[in-house]
């Protein structure tokens, strides 16, 4: 039997619910010690899921580091590597003490569905000018966020009350994509997918 | 530099990250999963690094892998979901029997073996088990070698190829 067919059996989603990303993340990036990463590497053997999401965090890590160190650095450069090893582990250790690690950190919180409708439909055009979605239960207010069509941030409309909101009037006749997330009494976060809409 | 600059790089680097992960989970939706990536940088501000920006992509490709798998048993026209629909092809050689066994063979190893050769196998190399465990490479090394044949022969032993 490969490594391969082993990592196979390992990390195969077979539907399991779970949401340990924060974790994951940490430990993929050996940010997790002791009794923790214990625990959750416990917890990975019997969580196709989370066996799943940490494999590719390790991928996430691997293209990062690649991208940071490219090939062809002149060897008389190699002894940076232990200085820049120790002075990254001189901040990061500043940094952790200045700032502990918060497992509730909902902007990287991964797993949330995407449970706010969006009304307006995909590639619809918009003469009101208006965007519209369902309302959402216990939702404080909803921010809403444009993009132009290549992905370039245009504007983001914040703190809406209801469930609609009218475009800026500086936004001239173009495509856009737009997205809405919720903010919940509970102070958790709930989001819609990403829509085209089109301002005639 | 300019803030069209800014994110035309963070879009470039982002584009890259999501088409690396989402090709590794067998994903083809990349162009859309890499619009709700700059959704997401964009609610998170100015302060956005390059660890920021592979987080978000594992974090969309992540998500969009648990939409597909948890979508309801049964489709809008009321017909049962067929196991083929599971995004990522290699999960269909995978069942619940499969994964048990691995389960009870990982058990019955050494303690000290369990946690190096389950962080080996979902991709860490033997120099970060012995950093995140805080343990030799050689000891690593040893536990990788000594714990892969005995997982494959207990899986082997319970019928497991």
């Amino acid at each position: 039997m490969t490594e391969d067919r082993l990592k196979q059996i390992l990390v195969a989603d077979l539907g399991e619910a779970c949401n340990r990303a924060d974790d994951i993340w940490a430990a993929a990036h050996g940010d997790l010690r002791g009794d923790a990463l214990t625990e959750l590497v416990a917890h990975v053997q019997g969580c196709g899921a989370c066996a799943s999401d940490w494999a590719l965090a390790v991928e996430a890590r691997r293209g990062e580091v690649e991208k940071a160190s490219p090939r062809g650095m002149p060897k008389w450069t190699s002894w940076l590597a232990p200085l820049a090893v120790a002075a990254a582990a001189l901040i990061a250790g500043l940094v952790w003490v200045w700032s502990p690690y918060d497992g509730a950190d909902s902007a990287w919180r991964a797993h949330s569905p995407h449970d706010v409708v969006l009304l307006t439909d995909e590639g619809a055009s918009v003469s009101d000018r208006m965007l519209r979605w369902e309302p959402v239960n216990d939702a404080l207010h909803y921010d809403v966020v444009l993009l132009s069509e290549d992905g370039r941030p245009l504007h983001r409309i914040d703190d809406v009350p209801v469930s609609e909101v009218r475009l800026p009037s500086e936004l001239g006749a173009q495509t856009l994509l737009w997205s809405v997330e919720a903010h919940m009494k509970d102070g958790g976060t709930r989001r819609s997918d990403v829509r085209r809409v089109v301002v005639p | 530099m300019t803030m069209d600059a800014v994110w035309a790089e963070r879009r470039t680097l982002l584009e890259r990250a999501v088409r690396r992960l989402a090709g590794a989970r067998g994903a083809t939706d990349a162009d859309d999963l890499v619009q709700e990536g700059m959704i997401r940088l964009l609610r998170a501000g100015s302060d956005v690094n390059a660890t920021y920006v592979w987080r978000t992509a594992w974090s969309v490709v992540t998500d969009a892998h648990r939409r597909r798998v948890r979508r309801p048993e049964h489709g809008p026209d009321g017909l049962d979901r067929v196991d083929s629909e599971r995004d990522n092809p290699e999960d269909r050689l995978v069942d619940q029997e499969t994964r048990e066994a691995l389960q009870g063979c990982l058990r019955d190893a050494p303690e000290s073996r369990r946690a190096v050769l389950t962080l080996y196998v979902l991709g860490h190399p033997p120099s970060e088990c012995a950093q995140m465990l805080q343990k030799s490479i050689k000891s690593c090394e040893n536990a990788i070698y000594r714990g892969l044949t005995q997982l494959r022969e207990c899986l082997e032993s319970k019928g497991v190829r």
